[in-house]
């Protein structure tokens, strides 16, 4: 009995290394082509082919977490031919910016994979095919990329026909927290709460901005209450506007403080509401650590009559966060994220 | 050599400090922060209370307590002498020091309704680097260590002697700020 086993296992042992063989020697990936290939008139998507001597090793595709507008394409135990290493394939799609192969180490092949909106917009497909060679032991690594319906701005239907009134915090004379670099909150307030309006007004919702530019809401050097009052006015005076979205970078005495938070009046069932939609979607479309939605006393929310949340973005005061909180395209990224969760609320409600 | 000398005698000297410093130390606890010795006067009894204070951790999501024993001749005094522990380093490295630099604690005074009424020099706003984490752990350590004082229900804020409705633009400062226990 002992000895038919020991001899089985022989037996698989040895045929295991007999056909696993090939597999010694990595695979290596010797050919890549792309096509942007139309699924309709409006949507697009991208097919891209990786061939490999041999079908083998794992692989996997992730959200980078320092670029939530990058795919990262990480293929184990696989090399790949010098000439297809560090050039970038530049695109002319409205998905895919450019396309760039890396040997991460010795046996691992990276492609980073620049995305012209944030990775929540893009969902994706990988399968293995056998080359259509005749005779060819090569295998095919499958890609396609496409836009997810659910997160495009071009579905933020429950938005349509709302008033909304967005809120830039700080602005002119008050400069918010400012950075270890420099950059001031009132700008990054602005800046991701314009884009916030464009992405709303595209979906035919109708927004009144507090403040457009680089001003105080009501005067120069003027006190906080009579600042913060004239921010509620607006909101107060705009016929039929049904939420306040006030925007902030947050900043904390320590450079480790980082995060993404959203802040209601604990009075308002509803502003809870608006809260949870908006920083669950933010937290799924920006990627950084979910601090949760907290009451706070403050006064843009205590003062309004309609649903009002705030949100702190992230930590201006971390090294890291600021930087991410002044590039354009994570600006993006956020105001996609904060459009997804009003689009959210006015679904349910 | 001299220079050896002198290092020599500074490590001796500064260790005979920290020695008598631990000496003092009444109750080895680590969450206990040093005691303050005040100068006895002779007229009237020296009191001494333990007290909690409170200081944020450094990710700025919680106030962490530290207790305290502070020694005062005139019950008033022991308002102010718990914000102006807030004032001093952190006790260890996991907690912050929230108040901005340079600030003092001009007086604090409480009213027969349990309301105290904190006086700051402008350096409270001035040097106050903002961030609604910033001033929800700076006015919730103040308010939830005045608190912690029975006979306080809430805590206004003053500088130079006039009220302050706002710090930075969150908070709305303008009427008694109650204990804040989500952040504890």
């Amino acid at each position: 009995m002992y000895k038919k086993f020991s001899f089985l296992f022989l037996f698989c042992l040895l045929s295991s290394f007999f056909f696993l063989r090939p597999c010694l020697a990595a695979p290596t990936i010797n050919n890549f082509r792309l096509v942007t290939l139309l699924a309709s008139a409006e949507k697009s998507y991208l097919h891209m082919e990786l061939t490999l001597n041999h079908k083998c090793g794992n692989y996997n595709i992730m959200v980078d977490k320092k670029n939530p507008q990058n795919l990262i394409l990480t293929i184990h135990d696989a090399k790949i031919d010098s000439d297809l290493v560090e050039q970038p394939f530049t695109l002319h799609n409205d998905l895919v910016k450019q396309i760039t192969f890396y040997r991460q180490s010795h046996r691992t092949v990276q492609a980073v994979i620049e995305l012209k909106l944030p990775a929540s917009g893009v969902k994706w497909d990988t399968k293995w095919q056998p080359s259509p060679i005749p005779g060819s032991s090569e295998w095919i690594l499958a890609i396609d990329l496409m836009r997810n319906n659910n997160a495009w701005a071009d579905d933020f239907k429950a938005v349509q026909g709302k008033v909304i009134v967005v809120d830039p915090g700080h602005g002119g004379s008050d400069s918010g927290a400012i950075g270890p670099d420099g950059i001031m909150e009132k700008n990054v307030t602005l800046a991701v709460s314009q884009k916030l309006a464009t992405l709303l007004r595209a979906n035919g919702a109708k927004v009144v901005m507090t403040r457009n530019t680089d001003r105080d809401v009501y005067a120069p050097n003027c006190t906080a209450r009579e600042e913060l009052q004239a921010r509620v006015d607006v909101a107060e005076n705009t016929p039929h506007a049904s939420t306040f979205i006030c925007i902030h970078a947050n900043s904390f005495i320590h450079p480790s403080a980082h995060g993404t938070e959203t802040f209601y009046y604990y009075k308002s069932s509803r502003s809870h509401l608006l809260a949870t939609d908006i920083q669950k979607a933010l937290v799924q479309a920006n990627h950084l650590s979910n601090r949760g939605v907290s009451t706070a006393n403050f006064y843009v929310l205590k003062h309004n009559s309609i649903p009002s949340v705030l949100i702190e973005l992230a930590f201006i005061s971390n090294p890291k966060e600021e930087k991410l909180l002044n590039t354009p395209s994570f600006q993006n990224v956020l105001a996609h994220g904060i459009c997804s969760g009003i689009n959210k609320y006015y679904q349910s409600n | 050599m001299k220079i050896n000398r002198l290092l020599f005698f500074s490590m001796a000297i500064g260790a005979a400090l920290l020695i008598s410093g631990c000496a003092k130390q009444t109750n080895p606890s680590s969450n206990v922060a040093t005691t303050s010795t005040k100068e006895k006067a002779p007229a009237t009894a020296e009191q001494k209370e333990v007290i909690t204070i409170y200081y944020p951790d450094k990710m700025g999501e919680k106030l962490i307590p530290f207790s305290k024993t502070i020694h005062f001749k005139n019950k008033q005094d022991k308002y102010k002498l718990a914000v102006e522990a807030l004032l001093e380093q952190a006790p260890n490295k996991d907690v912050v020091n929230i108040m901005p630099k340079g600030t003092k604690v001009i007086n604090v005074t409480v009213t027969e309704k349990g309301i105290a009424k904190v006086n700051f020099t402008p350096d409270f706003i001035h040097k106050f680097s903002g961030g609604s984490t910033g001033e929800l752990m700076l006015v919730g350590s103040i308010v939830d260590t005045l608190t912690n004082f029975s006979n306080v229900k809430g805590v206004l804020f003053y500088v130079d002697g006039k009220p302050i409705d706002a710090i930075s633009g969150h908070l709305d400062l303008s009427q008694p700020t109650k204990r804040m226990t989500n952040i504890l």
